[in-house]
């Protein structure tokens, strides 16, 4: 094969931007750990790691909502059980009346630990999360019960908007315990009923208030046992979106990420071939016959 | 037989050997000459003189003529092979530039807009009387249309630079036309007074080769030295005339290369010219479409949820984005100016439902079915997605082929190099072997010289007597 001078310059030229670029580009790759620079290095592998990290991001949202999810219902869940206990209280001091061995007076104190209870349950049903009413429904900015000093009737908007909160892609469920739940009218109805016998000394019907005591601490304690269950659905969901978050982040790491130790030892033996294709150059450049001749 | 004829033999060998010396000094000063062609000077025997006589001697040496070395084959391939390099070559940086405009790695672009869109819309849902929380929603917007309208600006601009490098591509066809035109007036003048045109071949050749890149031509030689180029089935050059081509519009009134006789759409099978076409099509007809339908089916699907619901003033919702695609979507002065405007629930005076801020945060996932709008079972950050792995793929393509088709011109021109390159081993070996004739012939000059001088001076009379 005849050798011109040129075919020797253009073939060094082109060993030596071969091995340069090579260099170059693991350089940047190490330097930003991606090992896709730009679509064109992997485009298959570049839409499946964007598909990823939607999903990811869906994740991460459904996480941070479950944050919040999980701070209410706890209000509303430790509300509940107030609720609860205050109810059965009651319970036993209408029982207590109910025996007919008390006084008057001693009815009428009772009747003052009555008007109490319904003023703390009335103010169990208006609690509130950062600002907002947890029993109120839909209706989080206003105050869902009012109690009338004068009469003891309790007056509320009694709205039934049930709060739905992602707890995973496309997954919803009922955050909240809606204050036209029929416990708090019930419970609140039969304080005052109680409330008005014993102020009047009247225990005859005391039975019939009773039982609706019963019924709404029953009901009460039902809801709190719904809400619990939940709560238990909504943490179980969270140590597995933890889990899936971590699985994805990995999923697009081995995708996007270089492994820095292989593409170290690639560089170093990429950096090699560049020395030996300058040597090479360097030490042999272009000689031909006319250096001989004298 | 002339007494002086071994004289005459002998300068007619000095010539010859001045002359090939002249040739070898021409190869070795065009060593790096690019389209230059190695020359050889061919010697032949000076036949004997007319007066014959029984002992024929040759009268000498003369350079016979001095020949270009050089493949015709080769040449048309390179030339063909350059239209295909040439078009990868643009079809690469071209698909490079556009790439840049999706790089999804890193952690801006257009899919971060909108995964921060619907996760502003999330965390609304879960707190609608948020005031702060309604605010993301519209700066996460602001920065969604602003990345939207951008990268439609660029891709439109790239438009434009595509459009503005086909005019280019067309004055090099009509000035390269013009060259060679030229070049077949001086090479018909040459060989008509039987001069040798080697350097004006050598020029053509290149100039075929060059002009090969920006469009596949076809050339025949003819008789009369000149050479006849035809670029999709019309002639470009023929004899000393070159046809113009002008820039007109197609159907769609982009520009396009059109014969200025009869203003018919010039036929480019491949080289630059038909890259730069192919890419302007591809970024006009593929990539921006697609990025408006994914535009579009954002202002759709967002407007549509929000005039359903209600904002936190108990009023209906309104159009949260305007406009139509990625050029013109904007988020709306209304939401703009007040974002308690941005309906989240699906009853008016129901501030702590989240049902439609939801409802919108879900569509980042929702699999779509608008087939007017070209979404078929696909969510919005599917159908960007699969645009960026569409205009990767093509960026990955055009770059393979690119790649590829330089590996293939170095090896034809290896080929070529090898039949026309200048090797300075084989000028030098040459020189000596030029040096050595030429001393040689000198010597027997003055061997003749010297018989001669004895002849003349030494014979008859003696003077000094």
């Amino acid at each position: 094969m005849r050798i011109s001078e040129q075919m020797r310059i253009s073939a060094g030229i082109s060993a030596m931007e071969n091995s340069k670029q090579a260099v170059d580009t693991l350089e940047t790759e190490i330097s930003t750990s991606d090992q896709i620079l730009q679509p064109s290095d992997n485009p298959e592998g570049l839409e499946q790691a964007m598909r990823i990290q939607t999903y990811l991001s869906a994740v991460n949202n459904s996480l941070q909502d479950i944050n919040s999810t999980q701070n209410w219902m706890d209000t509303s869940y430790s509300a509940l059980n107030d609720f609860v206990n205050v109810m059965s209280s009651m319970r036993v001091l209408g029982l207590q009346a109910a025996n007919g061995t008390l006084s008057s007076t001693d009815l009428q104190g009772l009747a003052s630990q009555v008007q109490e209870a319904l003023t703390e349950a009335v103010s169990i049903g208006n609690t509130q999360q950062e600002g907002e009413y947890v029993f109120g429904g839909f209706q989080v900015t206003q105050q869902p019960f009012t109690l009338s000093t004068a009469t003891l009737d309790v007056t509320g908007t009694n709205d039934t908007g049930q709060m739905m909160n992602e707890i995973e892609p496309g997954v919803t469920i009922q955050i909240n315990v809606p204050g036209s739940a029929s416990f708090f009218s019930t419970g609140f109805t039969a304080l005052k009923q109680l409330y008005t016998e014993l102020q009047n000394g009247d225990t005859g019907d005391i039975d019939a208030t009773l039982s609706s005591l019963d019924q709404s601490w029953e009901q009460a304690s039902n809801a709190s046992a719904v809400l619990s269950s939940r709560m238990q659905e909504v943490d179980t969901t969270q140590s597995r979106l933890e889990d899936f978050q971590t699985n994805l982040q990995e999923q697009y790491s081995s995708i996007v990420n270089v492994d820095q130790a292989t593409a170290a030892v690639e560089l170093s033996s990429a950096q090699e071939g560049y020395e030996a294709t300058l040597t090479t150059l360097s030490k042999n450049t272009f000689q031909s016959l006319f250096d001989y001749l004298t | 037989m002339g007494s002086f004829d071994g004289l005459y033999i002998g300068l007619s060998a000095l010539r010859a050997q001045q002359t090939v010396l002249s040739v070898i000094s021409n190869n070795t000063a065009n060593v790096d000459t690019t389209g230059y062609s190695d020359e050889t000077a061919t010697l032949a025997a000076l036949p004997s003189a007319a007066d014959g006589g029984v002992a024929a001697v040759g009268a000498g040496v003369d350079v016979e003529a001095v020949r270009r070395s050089t493949s015709a084959i080769l040449n048309q391939q390179i030339a063909q092979e350059a239209s295909v390099d040439g078009q990868w070559d643009t079809m690469q940086s071209g698909s490079d530039q556009i790439q840049q405009l999706f790089n999804a790695t890193t952690s801006s672009g257009i899919l971060d807009d909108l995964d921060n869109f619907w996760s502003s819309w999330q965390t609304l849902s879960d707190d609608p009387t948020n005031t702060a929380s309604r605010t993301s929603v519209v700066q996460a917007g602001d920065e969604l249309t602003a990345d939207f309208n951008q990268t439609a600006t660029s891709l439109n601009d790239n438009v434009a630079t595509l459009n503005d490098q086909l005019s280019t591509e067309v004055q090099s066809l009509n000035q390269y036309a013009g060259q060679i035109s030229a070049i077949n007036q001086q090479v018909m003048n040459a060989e008509a007074s039987g001069n040798p045109a080697n350097q004006l071949l050598d020029e053509r050749d290149t100039l075929v080769q060059e002009i090969s890149q920006i469009a596949q031509v076809q050339t025949a030689q003819n008789a009369d030295g000149s050479l006849t180029v035809s670029l999709g089935g019309h002639l470009l050059v023929s004899g000393t005339g070159a046809s113009q081509i002008n820039v007109g519009q197609d159907v769609s009134g982009n520009p396009q290369p059109v014969w200025a006789d009869d203003n018919t759409t010039v036929n480019v099978s491949s080289g630059q010219l038909a890259a730069t076409q192919n890419l302007r099509d591809w970024v006009q007809g593929t990539v921006l479409p697609q990025l408006n339908q994914v535009a579009s089916e954002v202002i759709t699907q967002v407007n549509t949820l929000q005039e359903s619901g209600y904002d936190a003033n108990g009023d209906q919702g309104g159009a949260f984005f305007t406009g139509t695609d990625a050029s013109t979507i904007a988020t709306s002065s209304t939401v703009e100016a007040n974002p308690e405007t941005v309906a989240t629930s699906s009853s008016a005076d129901e501030p702590g439902d989240g049902s439609v801020a939801l409802a919108i945060a879900e569509l980042q996932e929702q699999t779509l079915n608008d087939p007017t709008n070209g979404f078929v079972d696909e969510s919005i950050d599917g159908a960007y997605t699969t645009l960026v792995g569409n205009v990767g793929l093509m960026a990955q393509k055009s770059s393979t082929m690119a790649t590829q088709q330089d590996q293939l011109m170095s090896y034809l021109n290896d080929q070529q190099q090898e039949v026309a390159g200048v090797s300075l081993d084989e000028q030098s070996t040459q020189m000596l072997a030029t040096q050595e004739a030429y001393e040689a012939a000198s010597r027997v000059i003055t061997t003749v010289n010297d018989m001669l001088d004895v002849l003349i001076n030494g014979t008859g009379a003696d003077s000094s007597s």
